[in-house]
């Protein structure tokens, strides 16, 4: 597979570093002349010292016949461009975009960009006890037992009923088992601020919702969200 | 004679073809000086592949310039009743490309030409490969600079 | 006419005063306070410090269905960020973004994005001053066709993505 890895930080070095090692053919765009010579010496003559965001240095880089695009510079507005030329420019197959701003990740998403990195995204997920944000959210454990409250959006068009909860439940068992490691993060140090915004929409939640009881979980439904009893996996 | 445990200056040398005026020069030299030992001389020409072609691209080997820069170096070689093998490299960069092969080649002399270059007033561009292998090769490194032609000197 | 323009250099603070002074709202963004400088003391419009490639900044400036939307930072992508944005999020009548590479501005004018390029106007004008033959490219180039999701408005209404793979 040829790489073109554009932006030489840390991220864009070791990414280059482990393709290296793994076989794959790689090249790696960074503009500052300096940093360049820095890493060619490291992994080898594998660095163009241009800005991948021109697109004659892209042509000479190769994107022509890139099997993947990897933009991971610092900046949104580069990465959204450069993977805008590789995709509409190059007819690179894949593009793969670093997002500082989680904000920007629907706009990329929807320009085309195949796949988006976002640390700010990961990190938050994380002390979001690994559940991604405003998908599921992990609203606390019942002590001693090996059930957990979690919030799930109800989609648009699902009844608030018996069946969506259900189905809710079973996503989430789905989100835990891919993000499957072992919470460390202690309970107390979520945040108050995320606490008391469960405890809001958890009242929502309760004024008007309905409980529903199945086997191995109690749910109840609001309005847009739905809240479940859930094994812990 | 020179008393060869005094003076023996290398066993396996790679020469480094640039396809310029310097190649006959330093397979001459190079000649002269394996003679006393029965060297062997390596003729390493390299040919850089830009990034829009694939490392293994058909290039080289069809070029007729290529072959040629290694053709005048076996002939020179020839002149000088000696042997010298002929080995054509691609890859992305010709100074990396030297140290692998001196390294390969468990080589203990590398020898390169800086050709006097007559374009912008005249002048030496060391350009990248002579200090990249300078700095990095395994060997020792033997850089023959041409003399300045007389009728800019 | 509500007109928001990003980046406030020389072009940026002209043009500023002149819509303004042809009766228009102008909304005008730079990172930096010192740009609005520029800005003469008479205008009356809104200069908002923030970075014009974020979408809650453009937001809270009021951007959002302006008429007219000019990205004029001096950072091509920057320009070509804030104009995806107006035309993607924010409901955007006519957006133009200055890209003076002149590989960018064609690219993105085929992507259905109206570009200025300054090599280009620069280039053809100089030449034709000389009395050479220019390339008769047009000063602005012209969207080729719909910008990728123009057709519909990128808004809340989506469906809340269900866990995705990505």
């Amino acid at each position: 597979m040829f790489v073109l890895v554009v932006g030489g930080g840390k991220v864009g070095y070791y990414l280059a570093k482990e393709l290296v090692e793994s076989g794959h053919e790689v090249v790696l765009m960074e503009k500052d002349h300096a940093r360049a010579d820095q890493i060619a010496d490291e992994i080898g003559s594998i660095v163009i010292a241009h800005d991948g965001c021109e697109g004659k240095y892209l042509a000479e880089a190769g994107a022509n016949r890139a099997d993947i695009v990897a933009a991971v510079t610092g900046d949104d507005e580069d990465n959204l461009v450069i993977c805008q030329m590789a995709k509409h420019h190059f007819d690179v197959p894949r593009t793969i975009a670093r997002v500082n701003n989680p904000k920007n990740e629907e706009l990329f998403k929807h320009l085309g960009v195949d796949e988006l990195i976002s640390p700010t995204r990961m990190i938050l997920g994380s002390i979001e006890q690994d559940i991604p944000v405003h998908e599921l959210l992990h609203l606390g454990s019942l002590g001693g037992s090996d059930l957990e409250l979690i919030e799930a959006p109800l989609l648009p068009g699902s009844s608030r009923s018996r069946r969506a909860v259900r189905s809710s439940r079973s996503s989430a068992r789905d989100v835990r088992s891919r993000s499957g490691r072992t919470r460390s993060s202690p309970k107390a140090t979520r945040s108050s601020r995320s606490a008391a915004r469960s405890a809001r929409r958890r009242s929502t939640a309760s004024s008007s919702g309905t409980p529903s009881r199945s086997a191995d979980a109690l749910a109840v439904c609001g309005r847009g969200v739905a809240f479940a009893l859930a094994e812990r996996t | 004679m020179p008393n060869p445990e005094q003076t023996v200056v290398f066993r396996r040398a790679v020469v480094a073809l640039n396809g310029g005026s310097s190649d006959a020069r330093i397979v001459r030299l190079a000649a002269g000086v394996a003679r006393q030992w029965k060297a062997e001389l390596v003729a390493v020409h390299v040919v850089e592949i830009d990034w829009t072609q694939p490392l293994d691209a058909d290039i080289a080997g069809r070029s007729e310039d290529v072959q040629r820069v290694l053709d005048l170096a076996e002939e020179t070689a020839e002149d000088c009743q000696y042997k010298i093998e002929p080995v054509l490299l691609q890859a992305r960069d010709v100074g990396a490309a030297l140290v692998d092969e001196a390294t390969e080649q468990r080589a203990d002399m590398l020898i390169l030409g800086l050709p006097y270059r007559k374009r912008f007033g005249g002048d030496f561009a060391i350009g990248s490969t002579i200090p990249y292998v300078l700095k990095n090769a395994p060997c020792a490194v033997w850089v023959v600079r041409e003399p300045i032609p007389e009728e800019s000197a | 006419m509500k007109v928001v323009i990003v980046g406030c250099g020389r072009v940026g603070a002209v043009l500023a005063e002149a819509f303004e002074k042809a009766g228009n709202d102008v909304i005008i963004l730079d990172r930096s306070t010192g740009a609005f400088d520029k800005l003469p003391s008479t205008f009356r419009g809104n200069a908002v410090r923030g970075d014009g490639t974020d979408e809650d900044v453009l937001r809270r400036a009021g951007a959002q269905d302006a008429d007219v939307f000019l990205a004029l930072t001096e950072g091509d992508n920057r320009n070509v960020m804030a104009a995806q944005l107006a035309t993607e999020a924010l409901n955007v009548g006519r957006v133009l973004a200055k890209v003076n590479d002149p590989v960018r501005a064609a690219a993105y004018a085929d992507l259905g994005l109206a570009t200025i390029c300054r090599t280009n106007l620069m280039e053809d004008t100089i030449l034709g001053f000389a009395g050479l033959s220019t390339a008769q490219r047009p000063p602005i180039l012209a969207p080729q066709r719909t910008h990728p999701g123009g057709e519909h408005h990128r808004a809340e209404a989506e469906p809340a993505a269900a866990p995705s793979e990505a």
